[in-house]
């Protein structure tokens, strides 16, 4: 028997919006006293920045694979996070995806067809590849000797920064700001226009990727984010994932869930276990269902 | 279960827990800990270097 919502909930908004509060102040707990930790998360987190109490998996794969290090431990967060919980650390723990979240709650949400959505999946799946394939290169050359890492200049160590809203933002402004190490940050401003075009190219990318949420909700998390790439792809084949279940979904007359969906899943279309690269199981499908048929469940067949 | 879906996750298994013994073995945690309580400028780049 289908069972009706009687009013509008909006409990899973809060209850994520909290973890996400959370996690971004144990991310950056080192403001608050926490001392950093061993633990590597499948999330864009910065390396960078003084306060990172946790490690990112995307840059400590960076960071290890230019220094000629073979990234174990990076790539057993990465396929052991992808299996068991897909893309659900994008939808609620990580800070950039956070940052995204509120600017695209008071934005116009705007929407993309599957088609495009499963096409910018594939730009950031070639910007995981070109990025690896950099790497790999830079580190192989470290490793043999004919060091190839100078051509880089202060992305050697980790190129994908230079596109990375999150490091732009926790790292390169951080210091900028903070004076103690910066002096030419605050107090002389008028030397910020002296500053080499990589700083002006991230600023803009920061810019973009921010206000970009205002129209379509997660713009750079879709596109262009390396990490959301490799955990989409193996994300579709989690063991925990978002389920419709056939029996209580109204079907083509609702659709609630899909005008929903901030990452434009058609549900609807797929029902039963959504195997989306997209989807980062933020919930807001089942919170807008109104016959309860939407859950997260782990599913090993 | 699908043959692909199987083998999908099959590989994953195979590489994350491979990847794991070898990041115990190597002791890789403590390269993150090195990376997380020492003074980085890996994503630094566009700013001046430090005075």
């Amino acid at each position: 028997m289908k069972r009706r919502n009687t009013h509008y909930s909006r409990r899973i908004t809060i209850l994520r919006t909290l973890i996400q509060i959370s996690a971004f102040i144990l991310i950056f707990g080192g403001a608050l006293g926490i001392a950093a930790s061993e633990i590597v998360l499948p999330v864009m987190i910065p390396a960078g920045n003084p306060y990172t109490t946790v490690m990112g998996a995307w840059q400590l794969l960076e960071i290890m694979v230019t220094a000629a290090i073979f990234p174990y431990l990076a790539i057993a967060v990465i396929a052991l996070g992808s299996l068991i919980f897909g893309r659900f650390f994008c939808g609620w723990v990580c800070p950039f995806g956070f940052i995204s979240d509120l600017v695209s709650y008071i934005g116009k949400k705007g929407r993309v067809s599957d088609k495009t959505n499963i096409s910018l999946f594939k730009i950031s799946l070639f910007i995981a590849g070109l990025f690896l394939f950099i790497d790999f290169s830079i580190g192989y050359n470290e490793a043999v000797g004919t060091s190839i890492a100078h051509y880089f200049g202060d992305f050697s160590r980790e190129p994908s920064s230079i596109i990375d809203p999150t490091s732009s933002m926790f790292s390169m402004l951080f210091w900028y700001f903070y004076w103690r190490l910066y002096p030419q940050g605050l107090d002389k401003l008028s030397q910020i226009i002296k500053y080499p075009p990589t700083f002006w190219i991230r600023l803009v990318i920061v810019i973009i990727a921010i206000v970009s949420n205002y129209y379509i909700p997660r713009l750079w998390c879709r596109t262009f984010c390396p990490l959301g790439g490799l955990m989409g792809l193996g994300g579709q084949y989690s063991l925990l994932r978002v389920f419709v279940d056939p029996k209580n979904c109204l079907g083509e007359k609702c659709r609630l869930c899909e005008k929903r969906c901030p990452l434009n899943i058609p549900l609807v279309s797929i029902r039963g276990d959504i195997r989306h690269p997209q989807c980062t199981m933020c919930l807001m499908c089942a919170e807008a269902c109104p016959t309860n048929a939407i859950r997260l469940r782990i599913s090993l067949t | 279960m699908s043959k692909r879906k199987l083998s999908i996750r099959a590989l994953l298994l195979i590489i994350g827990i491979i990847s794991l013994v070898m990041a115990i073995k190597y002791e890789q945690w403590k390269f993150v800990k090195e990376i997380l309580t020492k003074l980085i400028e890996f994503e630094n780049g566009g700013l001046p270097t430090i005075t």
